[in-house]
């Protein structure tokens, strides 16, 4: 509850408020635009639920990418093949033993 | 993302309260560019930090960034005049200072002319010793008195916006009533 005074100096203040320059209006206008811009535009950590699982999305496509289809990391063929010739070489050497026994028990003679 | 609608209710309140804390900062620092940055420095704080609170909440959380700012600036200012204290030429004050550090003002701010015929003037000369005898009280005082009678909040949300009992509240509100009187009837 307000007395009489307190009324006659809410009266004067708010009086004063109104009479406030209209520069230095159109000066608050601009401050007052300035921090809602701030509020319109959110930096990426501010956003809200919607786009967090498309952010997420994407993240996980170019992980894979670059796991698996890099060109950065060598594709296993170019070594399978190496191995394959030297695993057949081995195969025929265990097909022909019997003829490398005979040649080391046989090498001496041979070189006469 | 801040919706359309929520941009518009916060811009809407911004634009409420503008002027009353433009007018309250400059009351108290008696300087437009003080003024202006302490209100800027409120809005953005507020829009940062408080924007995802209810529109019923913004009212006492900007007016208690508001007061702290204003509050922020005395202390710069105090810094300041200590330095400028420090410098040669300079003046050293002897007067008493109250409980924030503040000298005691009231005895040495010259009141403005009051030779001026016209009712508007005299008028605009009430204002203004109203504006210069606010900044003259103390910082509990003044926050009690812009909470409680200019802004027109009651004694628990000026104690909650104040972080005070309302018991408090209620003494620095009746110390700076009596201030201003005794200082407006001193100076008609």
């Amino acid at each position: 509850m307000q007395n009489e005074f307190e009324k006659q100096l809410r009266a004067n203040l708010i009086i004063g408020e109104r009479a406030i320059d209209p520069a230095i209006t159109r000066q608050l206008n601009a401050v007052r635009q300035q921090a809602i811009e701030g509020y319109r535009k959110p930096r990426f950590w501010q956003l809200r639920g919607g786009l967090w699982p498309a952010t997420g999305m994407v993240t996980a496509a170019l992980l894979v990418f670059m796991v698996v289809l890099s060109p950065l990391s060598p594709l296993p063929s170019h070594n399978t093949a190496a191995v394959n010739e030297q695993g057949i070489e081995s195969m025929e050497m265990l097909e022909d033993l019997d003829f490398y026994y005979w040649l080391a028990e046989n090498e001496a003679e041979l070189r006469g | 993302m801040a919706t359309a609608s929520e941009a518009d209710d916060l811009d809407n309140f911004l634009a409420s309260v503008q002027h009353r804390a433009f007018a309250m900062a400059r009351a108290a620092t008696r300087h437009d560019e003080d003024a202006m940055d302490i209100v800027q420095d409120a809005m953005l704080q507020l829009v940062r930090r408080y924007s995802n609170r209810t529109p019923d909440e913004w009212r006492m959380l900007f007016f208690r960034i508001l007061q702290n700012r204003i509050n922020d600036n005395f202390r710069r200012q105090k810094v300041r005049n200590k330095v400028i204290g420090w410098l040669p030429g300079s003046h050293g004050t002897d007067s008493k200072e109250n409980d924030f550090g503040e000298e005691d003002k009231f005895e040495q701010v010259p009141t403005p002319a009051t030779d001026e015929p016209d009712r508007h003037l005299e008028r605009q000369q009430n204002i203004e010793k109203l504006h210069i005898a606010v900044g003259l009280l103390s910082r509990r005082q003044r926050e009690a008195f812009m909470l409680r009678c200019w802004e027109g909040l009651s004694t628990t949300e000026t104690a909650a916006t104040m972080q005070c009992s309302e018991g408090s509240v209620k003494t620095h509100y009746s110390r700076a009533m009596a201030a201003l009187r005794s200082w407006l009837e001193e100076n008609e």
